[in-house]
């Protein structure tokens, strides 16, 4: 798992296009969800405004980090190749979803405590986002594998 | 013990119950650990550097760089912050984790502290020498292919510390989750006396 998962991170880094890519996208979800919430998000680039806050988007703030480690967690564990499609079918967009409600709270965290800002980016939701991709994977896996298995035994 | 998944939801909950109340005891504890870490990596410096020029302090939350300079003193080259964050999930996981006993909590407590201590104090060690690599690197006639590699090894290491928890974890608590199924053979039913088989065996 360990060595699957330093190889993603290579082939994340060697294709840096994909890198900007994904920066884009996650700044262009998150505008997208400040302006259903009437905080006016806007995005150039990488870089979200709004009534509210701004920032930028980098790779530290897309879901990345935990959809990788999810992946490699659900590819390495022994099960079935559909079961692993299912879980990567449910289990991604959990994920992004769950991103997406850490950068919309981080922004309005910004807006009304500026003073623990830095609290709830660097200590609480970069180790909550890693706690929800193993929580995922503990679900799939009781769901979906050993559910799985014992409905089939 | 295998866990449905509605006893993993009662454990996010209750994991996120513990993760709240230890965040906002953060404060008091943090910088204790921080000493701690910080004083290993102190000593862990002459491993890796010659001269050992690098010297940590712990300030509250963060933790300063410092250079030795032989003219000017120690000057102050940057800051860490927040560099152990993994400490309230590692501690809210094992206060957390169901069918633990208290004496097993215990000691897992203690044991993933003093891994996550080694792994923090290495991290330090690598995120200052990264520090200088990022204020340097630029100025530095520096190959494509080593500059990639350097920025491979700088999102390694940011991975690394966002998971190490979560591995410290795992490695210790993982066969309560996923116990080893029952791989022993099956004892053999006792062989019924030979009287008995006769019996049996009459029409």
């Amino acid at each position: 798992m360990i060595g699957l998962f330093t190889t993603l991170l290579l082939v994340l880094n060697l294709s840096t296009n994909f890198d900007e890519w994904l920066n884009r996208a996650t700044a262009v979800m998150l505008a997208g969800a400040l302006w259903l919430l009437g905080a006016g998000g806007q995005t150039a680039g990488t870089i979200v405004t709004s009534k509210i806050f701004s920032a930028e988007i980098i790779t530290e703030c897309t879901a990345i980090f935990p959809i990788m480690i999810f992946l490699a967690a659900v590819i390495a564990y022994p099960s079935g190749l559909k079961r692993k499609l299912w879980g990567i079918a449910l289990g991604l967009p959990a994920i992004l979803f769950v991103n997406l409600i850490r950068l919309v709270s981080l922004f309005y965290i910004g807006y009304w405590f500026p003073s623990v800002f830095e609290t709830a980016h660097l200590l609480v939701w970069q180790s909550l986002i890693i706690f929800f991709a193993v929580l995922f994977w503990l679900i799939w896996v009781e769901v979906f594998v050993h559910r799985g298995q014992m409905q089939h035994a | 013990m295998r866990r449905s998944a509605r006893k993993l939801l009662v454990f996010a909950a209750q994991f996120l119950l513990v993760f709240i109340v230890l965040t906002l005891a953060w404060p008091i504890f943090a910088p204790v650990y921080n000493v701690m870490t910080v004083g290993l990596a102190n000593a862990l410096f002459p491993l890796v550097e010659e001269p050992d020029v690098s010297w940590l302090k712990a300030e509250g939350n963060s933790v300063a760089i410092y250079v030795r300079d032989l003219a000017k003193g120690p000057l102050l080259f940057g800051y860490l912050d927040y560099p152990h964050s993994g400490l309230v999930v590692l501690l809210a996981l094992f206060l957390t984790t169901p069918g633990l006993t208290w004496r097993r909590r215990f000691i897992t407590i203690v044991s993933g502290l003093g891994l996550l201590v080694g792994i923090h104090a290495v991290s330090l060690i690598a995120k200052t020498r990264f520090e200088y690599v990022n204020a340097f690197g630029s100025e530095l006639p520096i190959p494509d292919s080593v500059y990639l590699m350097y920025a491979w090894l700088g999102r390694l290491l940011v991975a690394v510390s966002l998971t190490a928890p979560f591995v410290v974890w795992a490695l210790m608590t993982l066969r309560y989750w996923f116990p080893k199924p029952i791989t022993s053979p099956i004892a053999p039913a006792p062989q019924p006396h030979k009287k008995h088989r006769a019996k049996e065996a009459r029409p």
